[in-house]
């Protein structure tokens, strides 16, 4: 390059120098001004997605609280749907007798105790039975004292042959009752 | 001051000369009667004076060049400025005329009592509140006489003009020459346009950008403001609704695990002997215990082995009965997990 073209790119370059100087005097702030824009409206951003993220949970929960409260008020919850204890404990009693009518037997006694467990917000009613039944009956006896709610989980069972075909029972089981959730 | 004043002309004349596209001279010959002086423009002291009586003055005239070349590495481009004495400065009347110079040239014979040919003229640009333009007038043989000498002492004479000019001509007339005058090319005029367009747009945009910015800030600030801040926690419901749901399964889940009378009992009578007579079922505790009689208590307590529901059955009691047949207890312990 001639001595002259240096001189004019020097001429040039001090021009761009200038003019990067006075560009930067304005870029730098307006750049400071951006990031620090920019983390506001992350920051902000971020907020409102995890507050979106935990009412979307919150929603879900809500969900799920609504089904098991539709649930545990339907009769395949399996428990005894009464309010009280005693409501409850009435309710089975009345149940097995019924059971004992419909398959010919005979209740000689029958108490139900309301009692606390097997798990937090449960009560359990601990029944004992003691009655008479024709032989022939005891299966369709035992299914629907078993299968159908309010479930009876029989945890001992004594049957007895009589005369006449009969059988003496007696059995002990525990049916449940849900406390209002504390929800 | 000088210095600065020297540093400014230079670069400024390069930028003109760039953006111009036109080579624009940074030095002055500033030629009198008896001395040419080699001026840097824009600074007050000469680069340096010679004397044309001196016997060496061509010389020193090359020596000036020199001094000058160096730094520019051609013929050095210069503005040729006449003594005083040779130009005339008038103000003549021009009124709406078509073409001005036209005009002014009508004018020569009364202003200097010469042709308008043997006399070369430049117009100012500005017209005072009179209405008078001012004309420079200086003899043509003159000005073509001071663009050769420049030529013949190895400078290149871009302009002709005069030492002293009125206010009216702000870089001084420009008398034709007939010397080499380079027409500006458009096209770094184009691109400085260009540039500048270029700079505008950009600061317009970046404006926007930032207005939409501050605009964007406030917006996302007050929707960060007008989160309410809840009572509890996801984690905490979340905990309450499991214990609720573990409560509220107890049931089914109990009836899930637990052995049904009903399939111990139907167990049984699939898997005895046909001869066997049961007088008695017990379940208590994981155990059943089988009351009865039968022809063979081998028979029974191998049904009861093979069945997937009862273990290790055991006979805890036989006897006989008045028609020969064994009495029998026999215990065998419930498998629980044979129901899942």
């Amino acid at each position: 390059m001639s001595a002259g073209g240096r001189s004019r790119a020097a001429a040039i370059a001090l021009l761009a120098g200038v003019v990067a100087i006075a560009g930067a005097a304005l870029v730098v702030p307006a750049g400071l001004y951006w990031s620090k824009t920019g983390n506001i409206i992350n920051d902000a951003r971020s907020k409102m997605t995890r507050t979106d993220r935990r009412a979307d949970a919150r929603a879900a929960l809500t969900g799920q609280l609504d089904e098991w409260q539709d649930f545990v008020t339907t009769p395949v919850s399996g428990f005894v749907l009464h309010a009280t204890d005693e409501a409850a404990s009435n309710a089975i009693q009345e149940r097995i007798d019924n059971i004992f009518k419909t398959f010919g037997g005979d209740l000689n006694t029958v108490t139900a105790e309301a009692q606390t467990g097997p798990r937090d917000g449960v009560r359990t009613i601990a029944i004992s039975v003691e009655g008479r039944l024709p032989r022939a009956n005891l299966a369709p006896f035992l299914t629907k004292l078993e299968s159908e709610p309010a479930y009876i989980i029989v945890t001992e069972f004594d049957a007895r042959k009589m005369k006449n075909e009969t059988l003496k029972l007696s059995f002990k089981g525990e049916a449940f009752r849900l406390l209002e959730p504390a929800l | 001051m000088a210095k600065q004043r020297g540093f400014f002309s230079w670069w400024f004349g390069e930028l003109r000369e760039v953006f111009s596209g036109r080579a624009v001279p940074v030095y002055a010959l500033a030629l009198s009667a008896h001395e040419v002086a080699l001026i840097e423009k824009g600074v007050d002291t000469p680069l340096g004076v010679v004397d044309t009586q001196a016997d060496d003055w061509l010389e020193r005239i090359e020596g000036l060049r020199s001094r000058i070349l160096r730094r520019n590495g051609r013929n050095p481009l210069v503005e040729v400025q006449l003594p005083a004495e040779q130009v005339m400065f008038a103000k003549v009347k021009l009124g709406s005329a078509k073409n001005p110079r036209e005009t002014a040239s009508s004018m020569i014979k009364d202003l200097t009592g010469q042709e308008a040919e043997q006399v070369t003229f430049d117009l100012a640009n500005k017209i005072d509140a009179n209405g008078s333009t001012v004309i420079a007038i200086a003899p043509a043989t003159t000005v073509a006489e001071a663009a050769r000498y420049a030529t013949d002492w190895g400078f290149e004479p871009a302009r002709v003009t005069s030492i002293e000019a009125p206010s009216a001509f702000r870089r001084g007339p420009d008398f034709e020459h007939g010397g080499v005058k380079t027409a500006g090319s458009k096209l770094p005029k184009i691109a400085a346009a260009l540039a500048v367009l270029a700079i505008i747009l950009t600061g317009a945009a970046a404006i926007r950008a930032l207005q939409h910015r501050a605009v964007l800030t406030d917006e996302a600030q007050a929707g960060a403001r007008s989160i309410i801040a809840e009572d509890t926690t996801i984690s905490e419901s979340e905990l309450a609704l499991a214990e609720f749901a573990h409560a509220a399964a107890a049931a089914t889940d109990l009836r899930d695990v637990s052995m049904p009378v009903w399939r111990l009992l139907a167990e049984v009578a699939s898997i005895i002997p046909s001869d066997v007579v049961l007088t008695g079922f017990q379940y208590r505790a994981g155990q059943i215990i089988l009351r009865g009689t039968t022809a063979s208590t081998v028979s029974l307590e191998e049904a009861l082995d093979r069945s997937p529901i009862f273990n290790a059955p055991t006979l805890s009691s036989t006897g006989r009965s008045g028609s020969g047949r064994a009495e029998f207890e026999i215990e065998a312990t419930v498998d629980e997990r044979s129901i899942r």
